[in-house]
């Protein structure tokens, strides 16, 4: 059973299409990129497979199964917007949330559990600052504290929504090099990335999405020339305009 | 002073208030931490049209008990948050909405507070004393409730610590991993609706909300974690409310007033939360206003005895003769002088200042800083050379010896600064 | 400039006093409220709501020598404008410190704002008129019990309003919808600011004698709300949204009287208009609902 089939997806976000007719397959321990220009439903993706909007209409299943049976083997890393740095919690404390689903019934964390976070922290470089609080971690240690936590979790498939964007290049190519060895142990991972000059490098296979899914496949066949200059030439003006025309019409508005 | 608060008359209000605002800072620190403030006043509004509804059924069934009033409360405000709850999902919940909601359940409250007024005046009265609070007939069974409701409070937020955490920091991530929030969603709002429904008695609807979000933001200035948040808002809680009947009975005592009936305390309570948190505000060890500034000053005053140092170490120089060359203020000057040879880092021959051997090992570390620096801002900036030696005047006082190493090996051990002058050794 | 024409001042009945009176209060709050939700600073307006009693207080309290009772303050409009412009100022002052200076986070700096100064003016009313009713009366207005006085205080605040709005419709239409291409162009960008802020606190010093400073807060949300449905021009809406504040007060006066005088139950005028009002909105969302099912069903 693959871990991520997507049938015929399509989303309204907000009253907008943002999905359309979505249909596509990941294989285990694959690391898949996800690309596409802005608004073009890359982040509305994540959100419909992970069940945090409603789609219209299609199906996602995890290796066979409806998400809500197998949640605590998928780990989300969010975007930087999503997250309060404001609170008061260590980037310890932070990883521990991972171990959740490990700890008994009064969720009280264990030795066993504060030894896997500290563990997860020394694989990303952070052991050293487990203690801190996370408003006082740089940009690219606060992005690898999330990802920490879901090492700790020990998840079988991970979610990153545009990981890279405003970190360091250490931090990156640390980040690539353990999403890897993740891969190579049978972990599958999406990535939302907006780099198209490292897609190539980083990544087994690529998904290009305008709404609808325009290529998948390995790097070098998707990101033919012909694929670029499609999606981000907006020889898709006239496509939006009938879709946006389509959602009008479908709200009664005149 | 104290007197006053174990006189029985006073016990049970004083007690009861103290219980109410520690309930009520506990669910706040949720409120704070979630960015909520306009929610907690949309709700504690909410309470007051229940009351009056719950007067009108009491009336109906010829009773003058206080549960009628309290479920009424409960249950309106319970609605009200339902209601919010409702606009957040289909993504109305703007400050618009939530003010016009707010106002809308008040409205409703005061069409029928005029009718309560003919059907039954006396519980009219029992419900305008919850509009800006009013503890003095706070008695001994009432005791009883709100000691139960803080406890309840305790016990969920210790027993649901984990999860109300993850639920309070990262509520996407709850959802993805399949943690199940429901509960603690639900139990939350139970609690705050009860804490809400409870404080009104101490403070007033039109108060209440800021007796939710004051002991919490005081306590935000300590905290490290959120267990120690929940704790220290719950101390500015009791705190606060302790303060604000200290003032009231104060005030009233005063003004030779035997019963302090006209006084309400909601105003006083959040006033005396107010000043806590901006105590807290300004004298935190941390982040505090009084701290910043001493450590400036404190800065300040380092800088200033190592310029002396320097100076000396150039020339044997007098008191007058500092003042009037390094241009220092005649205070700072004398302290530091005082300083300095506390330190045993100067010691004064016939008139004169003189470096002592650990003196001028401060010294010319000092130097070697200064010229370091200048060095990097050559070599790596490149800056010219007349411009540097401004920028290693301040440099001077922030580089730590770990720093000056990793320049020294960056800059692979320069002899010489850009102006030519030698740089001293490493254990100089 | 009476709409009963040739009726003296003094025959004018309860009744029509307080219709008048609302009226007038309908247009004030009509045309300030659209403007305060353009430029979101409704939260600026609670928080005004709530402050306004100190200044009042200490605009009592410093001229008490003159006056007896807080309400004969009426009669001097001019100090209702110092205390109106003394409250605007401290809020503004008291937020600054706790959110600027001290870095607490922007709602909660806000709340603690307001609801700290009203706690002082409550406690100073309640201190120095010895007298809970007056913060009583002040939350539940007191339309029931107005006077020609109040009429006339009304009367100003809506022309002064009007006016306001008349002078410097152009400049609060740019600054209102872009206020960056108003700088760019020059517009009076602080200026606009700061007299919507004072006739806002006029306008709720004005709705303690109305329908209270909670209930003003549905007069500025609601009829805007209402205009909304209806258009989406400035010109129109700033019309409208007077109107419906009107129409819920007509209907909510008349309808008062009418259980007053059917059933001898006395409800609070001011609470009735306010609930009349979220009918009427109701109504406006209902219509609205129906006319787009009804061209969803054309369609298809």
């Amino acid at each position: 059973m693959n871990p991520l089939v997507v049938e015929e997806l399509t989303l309204h976000y907000d009253k907008v299409l943002s999905l359309w007719n979505l249909s596509l397959s990941i294989e285990k321990g694959s690391l898949v990129g996800i690309m596409g220009p802005n608004g073009a439903g890359k982040s509305s993706f994540i959100k419909a497979a992970l069940g945090l909007v409603k789609p219209s209409s299609g199906k996602v299943l995890f290796w066979g199964k409806d998400i809500v049976k197998v949640r605590k083997h998928i780990a989300y890393i969010p975007q930087k917007e999503a997250i309060d740095w404001t609170f008061p919690i260590t980037a310890l404390e932070v990883v521990l949330m991972g171990r959740y689903h490990k700890m008994g019934f009064w969720k009280r964390a264990r030795k066993a559990d504060r030894i896997e976070a500290e563990r997860a922290l020394d694989q990303l470089g952070l052991y050293h600052l487990k203690d801190r609080q996370i408003a006082d971690l740089s940009g690219g240690q606060q992005k690898r504290v999330f990802i920490a936590r879901a090492l700790a979790q020990e998840a079988e498939m991970y979610f990153l929504d545009e990981p890279f964007q405003g970190v360091d290049v250490e931090t990156e190519k640390t980040v690539i090099k353990l999403l890897k060895e993740l891969t190579s142990k049978g972990v599958t991972i999406c990535v939302v990335h907006h780099d198209v000059t490292t897609a190539a490098a980083y990544f087994d296979q690529l998904i290009l999405l305008h709404t609808s899914l325009l290529a998948m496949g390995p790097p070098k066949e998707v990101l033919s020339s012909e694929n670029i200059t499609a999606l981000y030439r907006n020889h898709h003006d006239l496509f939006e305009e009938v879709k946006q025309r389509f959602s009008q019409k479908l709200q009664g508005a005149p | 002073m104290f007197a006053l608060f174990l006189d029985p008359l006073y016990r049970a209000p004083i007690l009861g208030s103290c219980l109410i605002c520690y309930a009520a800072a506990l669910m706040g620190v949720c409120i704070f931490l979630q960015k909520r403030a306009l929610v907690s006043e949309v709700i504690s509004h909410a309470a007051y049209p229940g009351m009056i509804i719950g007067a009108l059924v009491a009336g109906v069934f010829s009773s003058d008990h206080w549960i009628y009033l309290f479920t009424g409360a409960f249950l309106s405000s319970l609605f009200a948050a339902m209601f919010l709850q409702w606009l957040e999902k289909k993504q109305v919940s703007t400050d618009a909405a939530m003010t016009a909601t707010l106002s809308a359940f008040f409205a409703v409250g005061l069409l029928f507070a005029s009718y309560l007024q003919k059907m039954r005046p006396t519980l009219l009265v029992e419900v305008q004393k919850c509009l800006f609070g009013e503890v003095v007939t706070i008695l001994d069974e009432h005791l009883l409730l709100y000691a139960v409701m803080s406890v309840c409070i305790t016990a969920f937020v210790y027993l649901f610590y984990r999860r109300l955490q993850i639920h309070l920091f990262d509520p996407v991530y709850m959802q993805v991993s399949g943690i199940r929030g429901r509960l603690v969603t639900r139990l939350s709002i139970v609690c705050l609706v009860f804490s809400v429904v409870i404080g009104v008695r101490a403070c007033g609807v039109i108060l209440l909300s800021a007796m939710l979000i004051a002991p919490a933001s005081a306590a935000r200035v300590f905290s490290k974690s959120l267990s120690s948040m929940f704790v220290l808002a719950g101390f500015f809680g009791l705190a606060s409310a302790g303060m604000g009947n200290a003032f009231v009975l104060f005030l009233s005592r005063e003004n030779g007033l035997v019963e302090p009936v006209f006084l309400p305390t909601g105003p006083s309570i959040v006033l005396s939360a107010l000043v806590l948190v901006i105590a807290s505000y300004v004298f935190s060890p941390r982040k505090g206003f009084v701290m910043k500034i001493i450590r400036k000053a404190a800065f300040q005053l380092r800088s200033t005895q190592e310029n002396i140092v320097k100076a000396i170490h150039k020339k044997q120089q007098g008191f007058s003769d500092l003042y009037q060359t390094e241009s220092i203020p005649y205070l700072p000057l004398w302290i530091s002088l005082w300083y300095l040879q506390r330190e045993g880092l100067l010691c004064k021959k016939s008139g004169l200042y003189e470096l002592t051997k650990e003196g001028s090992r401060k010294a010319l570390r000092l130097i070697r800083f200064h010229r370091l620096w200048e060095v990097y801002l050559t070599k790596y900036m490149h800056m010219p050379s007349k411009h540097v030696h401004v920028s290693a005047e301040e440099m001077e006082h922030i580089i730590t010896p770990e720093m000056a190493l990793r320049l020294d090996a960056l800059l692979e051990s320069p002899e010489m600064d850009p102006h030519e002058k030698p740089i001293p050794g490493r254990f100089a | 400039m009476y709409a009963t024409g040739a009726l003296s001042f003094q025959d004018l009945s309860i009744d029509e006093v307080q219709i008048f009176s609302l009226f007038f209060f309908s247009i004030a709050t009509g045309i300030i409220g659209v403007f305060l939700l353009l430029r979101r600073m409704l939260m600026i307006a609670t928080a005004l709501s709530h402050t306004v009693l100190f200044g009042v207080i200490i605009a009592f309290l410093s001229i008490r020598f003159l006056l007896v009772d807080l309400s004969d303050l009426y009669q001097y409009p001019i100090y209702l404008f110092i205390s109106a412009l003394f409250s605007a100022w401290i809020t503004a002052l008291l937020e600054l410190f706790l959110t600027k200076g001290l870095g607490i986070q922007k709602d909660a700096g806000i709340g603690l704002a307001f609801n700290a100064i009203f706690a002082l003016g409550i406690l100073l009313v309640t201190l120095f008129t010895r007298n809970m009713h007056m913060g009583i009366d002040l939350v539940t207005g007191s339309i029931d019990g107005a006077c020609l006085q109040d009429l006339r205080l009304l009367f100003y605040v809506a022309l002064l309003n009007s006016a306001f709005l008349a002078a410097l419709y152009p400049a609060l239409k740019i600054t209102s919808f872009d206020p960056i291409l108003a700088k760019s162009l020059g517009s009076s960008l602080a200026l606009c600011q700061y007299v919507l802020l004072f006739l806002t606190a006029i306008t709720i010093i004005a709705s303690f004698r109305a329908t209270g400073i909670v209930l003003v807060l549905s007069f500025l949300v609601v009829p805007y709300l209402c205009a909304r449905l209806c258009t989406a021009h400035l010109s129109k809406i700033v019309f409208f949204s007077p109107l419906f504040g009107s129409i819920a007060s007509i209907v909510g006066v008349a309808f008062s009287r009418h259980i007053l005088s059917v059933y001898s139950v006395a409800l609070s005028t001011g609470a009735l208009v306010t609930v009349f009002l979220f009918i009427e909105y109701g109504c406006m969302l209902a219509y609205q609902s129906i006319r787009r099912q009804m061209r969803r069903q054309v369609i298809t």
